[in-house]
């Protein structure tokens, strides 16, 4: 049964009735034609853990492994997940991209995106899907800001409201959280994205897709975990300033 | 004549007459080469009659003739650096959809049923 069908034409019997069949598939966790889009690069020590908790809540899951060094695409092949490997590191973008590009060749009707190094918890995934389900947005972005945060650094956190400060500027969309990378699409949502920007400026360039694309969004509360671990390997804060003059040279120049 | 003059000024006109000999053995982009040779060429006169600088900056409204070649070279400057920004970014798109088509071509899938959680059921 197609949620999205069953919700066109209700009336206010029908809606209860259509909202409780939404609330039924949500809490399914199996939902049919749900792909997961996992970008990973170096995640080796992390990347089992976030696979099988991924897989508690979908079956579809594709692993973009951006050329690692390590042994994320070694351990990656142990779970019944697909492996699409860059053959040169060409950034998070650029593997974000790979991987929408494939789930909606394989057929996929929702595409949710998903980060490799555990700051994301597959528990937010229902309540993250709930909005397109019930045909109320083609976009479901997460926000830590609505959600919760463990172990965010205050430096990250100021940088998290430049950059929605920036996405504000540029972009003319306010979001509580511009640059959470846990978001679920529809079909026809994630075929209204590509993405040209490799590197860490992917994540504005995907909210300007979006508004331009003209269909709905909405933001999800959800959880973002931080590790001493994590936030050694992620970008540092002074890269920030490097990602924003990238920005700015792409709309100036382009 | 300068040291100066001497030096440049036969070079940009030696320069101006590579690039119209050129285009002579040349059947496309004459426009180009014949652009370039005008612009070394102008080069070399101004080189040698630095003061002609002066007359067009003083004609254009500019205080000094220095600043119109300044200002000339920042925007042509400019243009060029966008040129080649554009054509860098098209570069860098055609590299990522190259590696982006072979890595899809390429794709896997892992084992069904391997280190799989306990409680996942994975339907029909």
């Amino acid at each position: 049964m197609n949620p999205l069908a069953s919700n066109g034409a209700a009336t206010d019997a029908n809606a209860a009735t259509a909202t409780a069949g939404v609330a039924a598939a949500v809490s399914e966790r199996l939902i049919e034609g749900l792909w997961v889009v996992i970008p990973a690069y170096n995640e080796g020590l992390r990347i089992a853990d976030v696979l099988a908790d991924v897989l508690r809540f979908c079956q579809h899951v594709v692993v973009v492994d951006d050329a690692s060094t390590d042994e994320t695409a070694q351990r990656a092949r142990a779970y019944p997940v697909w492996l699409v490997r860059h053959a040169i590191n060409l950034g998070q973008g650029a593997a974000l991209q790979t991987g929408i590009t494939f789930a909606l060749a394989q057929g996929a009707q929702y595409v949710v995106t998903f980060d490799a190094d555990g700051q994301h918890q597959a528990a937010d995934l229902p309540a993250l899907l709930e909005p397109l389900l019930a045909g109320q947005a083609h976009y479901s972005l997460g926000s830590r800001f609505l959600g919760r945060t463990v172990g965010m650094p205050w430096v990250r956190r100021l940088l998290v409201y430049a950059a929605r400060a920036f996405t504000y500027l540029f972009s003319g969309v306010r979001l509580t959280d511009a640059h959470n990378g846990l978001r679920a699409m529809t079909r026809e949502g994630a075929s209204r994205i590509h993405l040209t920007c490799n590197r860490m400026e992917h994540a504005s360039e995907i909210v300007d897709q979006i508004v331009r694309s003209g269909l709905p969004f909405v933001e999800v509360p959800v959880t973002i975990r931080y590790s001493r671990e994590t936030l050694r390997k992620g970008q540092r804060s002074s890269a920030a300033l490097a990602i924003a003059a990238r920005l700015l040279l792409e709309r100036i120049v382009q | 004549m300068t040291l100066f003059q001497w030096c440049f000024a036969p070079l940009c006109f030696l320069l101006a007459m590579i690039l119209v000999f050129r285009t002579a053995r040349r059947t496309g982009a004459a426009w180009r080469a014949l652009l370039w040779a005008l612009v070394w060429l102008v080069g070399g006169v101004i080189i040698l009659w630095p003061d002609l600088t002066t007359l067009a900056a003083t004609a254009l409204g500019i205080g000094r003739g220095t600043d119109l070649v300044l200002y000339v070279g920042a925007l042509v400057g400019l243009y060029a650096f966008q040129r080649l920004y554009g054509r860098t970014r098209r570069l860098e798109n055609t590299i990522t959809e190259v590696v982006r088509r072979q890595a899809i071509d390429r794709a896997t899938r892992g084992p069904a049923g391997s280190q799989t959680p306990e409680d996942a059921s994975y339907g029909p």
